[in-house]
């Protein structure tokens, strides 16, 4: 299994992260690699200047080869204690057995625990258990894992929650009159011990400077923090690692589960992606711009193949791209990250149809 | 193109000392905490009263601005309550703007401006201090409801003038919130320096004692929602710390009393740092 560098972001303040179209009440509870991406590329260019920003990241993806790329990304999913969670692979997944009457309880699961995920991917059986789902449902671990995630069990529930996505409100304020105003904001408030995760593959021969800069860069957006409402100190965090952890992979393999969100090259790739054997799911994947001249900018709106969508053609050269989403208006270019982060799909597993 | 570097963050910790009661509001209807007609905002996972890094950035953004004199021409909200806050309308008088740089600029028509730089100032939420004993003096106490006593006030009917008996809950005094958390960037716009950024430092620390004497929440003409800060802890992080060549540097220590953090006294120790990378 291949090994790659694992950061953990511990939270040190709630995390809003927009969700589509639904207002600020909501957000995910998973960093998308291409968020991820974005804030890092405005820490680069806050930390070593516009030029480095260029020469170390964007110009390799942009106008050189696929394989000179310095590095690839996951996106950010959730972990508690030694417990990583991934994306639950889209589709039909027949090596998963299914009680009569689970499907819906089936259905809710979003994120799936390190071993559930391995054994998918791999194309063993499993038998899918209703009461191995923990966190209100939309994690499912092995009997074994839930063993070792009971300290996270909560009294009044009896559930395991290790996140919770809470409507909280928040107060402005009228310094004419002192009254305040309350409206609501969704946020995500991760339990201690628990965060994020993400897994990145630097390119050595982009050598050691570029893993440094990298970290200072991961460092220094812990303290200006990630997402939404950072003004109000929300996406703040402490970074551990890394550590060097292994990743399921079928070598080889035809088709791929997708770590990071997915943008196609061009029609010919797009067509490969989504064929035989594919399921997928489309995210619209829109925001602000936070560059100086460029304040209060919104993007263009691109879709994107979400995390945990299978798609189908080999896994290597990594398919997807980095996408221009510069409005008319901006003085210049916006790069969105749309690289796959492929786990190659034994011939038993995911969909088929 | 502008260029905008970072050139570090000032990190401002400690502890937040309630000396009267507290109440930061919550919604009534939506909390419904056993009748109660002004609950106070918890959190919704640990069910403990917190203060929002919002209430605490938006009141020092506010009473800044009137410590300044500066008009309050931008409407948040139009229709009642009306909520207004002052933002320069014009690039110059950003430029000179320690508010509207500390704090930022809403979003609106600032397209053409060349200087603008992101808000300076990051506030966290505050929670109840863990393990503290004040926070176990407020657990073993028999409040009314956890971590908060309820006080019967008489509000007066605007149109009968008649007094209504009314609930309002608080923290009560003595509750102390930590860690506080202050993040305040330092950054480099097309080379000209951040000396700037390091001089409007003071008006952070002019914001927190103006907010010790003011009041944090409702019924501050009441007396409630005095807050002291103590344990103050003034840190530096410049690149070459997150890129892990140097250790963190301290400015400030255990200090009680905010009047004690004159950015004066190591502002060349700042640019020293700085001038270091
Ligand atoms: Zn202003």
């Amino acid at each position: 299994m291949p090994r790659f560098a694992t950061y953990r972001l511990r939270f040190r303040s709630p995390l809003h992260i927009g969700e589509r179209g639904v207002g600020l009440e909501v957000s995910r509870t998973h960093i998308p690699a291409d968020t991820l991406f974005g804030a890092v590329c405005s820490l680069w260019r806050e930390l070593y200047g516009v030029d480095a920003l260029h020469r170390d990241v964007l110009d390799w993806f942009t106008e050189g080869e696929p394989n000179a790329q310095p590095f690839a990304l996951t996106s950010a999913f959730p972990y508690a204690g030694d417990v990583r969670f991934f994306p639950k692979p889209l589709g039909r997944l027949p090596n998963v057995t299914l009680a009569d009457g689970d499907e819906k309880a089936f259905k809710r699961v979003r994120f799936v625990s390190e071993r559930v995920f391995t054994t998918v991917v791999m194309g063993e059986p499993i038998a899918f258990q209703k009461q191995n789902c923990i966190n209100g449902g939309v994690v499912w671990v092995t009997e074994e894992e839930r063993d070792r995630l009971v300290r996270w069990t909560d009294d009044m529930s009896g559930d395991i929650v290790l996140w919770k996505v809470a409507v909280v409100p928040r107060v402005t304020l009228d310094r004419l009159t002192a009254a305040s105003e309350i409206w609501h904001f969704g946020e995500v408030l991760m339990a201690q011990g628990t965060g994020l995760w993400f897994a990145i593959e630097f390119n050595h021969e982009h050598g050691e400077e570029l893993t440094r800069r990298f970290e200072a860069v991961l460092r220094a957006l812990g303290d200006t923090g990630i997402g939404g409402e950072r003004g109000a100190g929300c996406g703040l965090f402490d970074v551990d690692g890394p550590t060097e952890e292994a990743l399921p992979d079928v070598p080889e393999a035809n088709r791929f589960v997708t770590l990071s969100p997915v943008c196609p090259k061009d029609v010919v790739e797009l067509e490969r992606l989504t064929g035989s054997g594919a399921a997928y799911e489309l995210m619209p994947r829109r925001g602000w711009i936070t560059s100086p001249e460029a304040m209060n900018l919104r993007r263009k709106m691109v879709w994107m193949f979400a995390e945990g969508s299978v798609l189908a053609g080999p896994s290597l050269p990594r398919a997807g791209c980095l996408v221009n989403v510069r409005p008319d208006v901006c003085p210049h270019d916006v790069w969105r990250y749309g690289v796959s982060f492929p786990v190659g799909l034994a011939a038993t597993a995911g969909s088929s149809s | 193109m502008p260029t905008l570097t970072l050139r570090g963050k000032v990190i401002i910790t400690g502890e937040i000392e309630a000396v009267t009661g507290l109440h930061i509001g919550g919604a009534a209807a939506g909390l419904d905490i056993g009748g109660i007609d002004n609950p106070i905002i918890r959190h919704p996972v640990t069910r403990e009263p917190y203060i929002p890094g919002s209430s605490l950035r938006g009141k020092m953004r506010s009473l800044l601005d009137h410590h300044l004199g500066k008009e309050a021409n931008h409407f948040i909200q139009r229709r009642e309550p009306v909520v207004r806050l002052h933002v320069c309308e014009d690039e110059a008088a950003y430029t000179r703007c320690p508010v509207c740089q500390i704090f930022g600029v809403t979003p609106g028509e600032r397209r053409g401006w060349k200087n603008l730089k992101p808000a300076r100032l990051i506030v966290r939420d505050v929670h109840l201090a863990r393990d503290h004993e004040a926070t176990e003096r407020l657990r073993q106490a028999k409040t009314d409801l956890p971590f908060t006593e309820v006080k019967w006030e008489a509000a007066i009917d605007r149109i009968t003038a008649a007094a209504v008996p009314r609930q309002n809950e608080r923290v009560p005094a003595g509750a102390v919130f930590a860690p506080f958390e202050l993040v305040y960037g330092l950054y480099d716009l097309n080379g000209t320096g951040c000396d700037r950024d390091l001089d409007w430092l003071r008006y952070v620390f002019k914001a927190m004692e103006l907010l010790e004497d003011d009041y944090l929440g409702g019924y501050g003409s009441r007396g409630a929602g005095k807050i002291r800060f103590r344990q103050i802890k003034v840190e530096f992080k410049s690149r070459r710390y997150y890129e892990g060549e140097v250790a963190l540097e301290t400015l400030a220590e255990r200090i009680d009393d905010v009047r004690q953090l004159p950015v004066s006294e190591y502002i060349t120790r700042l640019q020293q740092l700085i001038r270091e990378g």
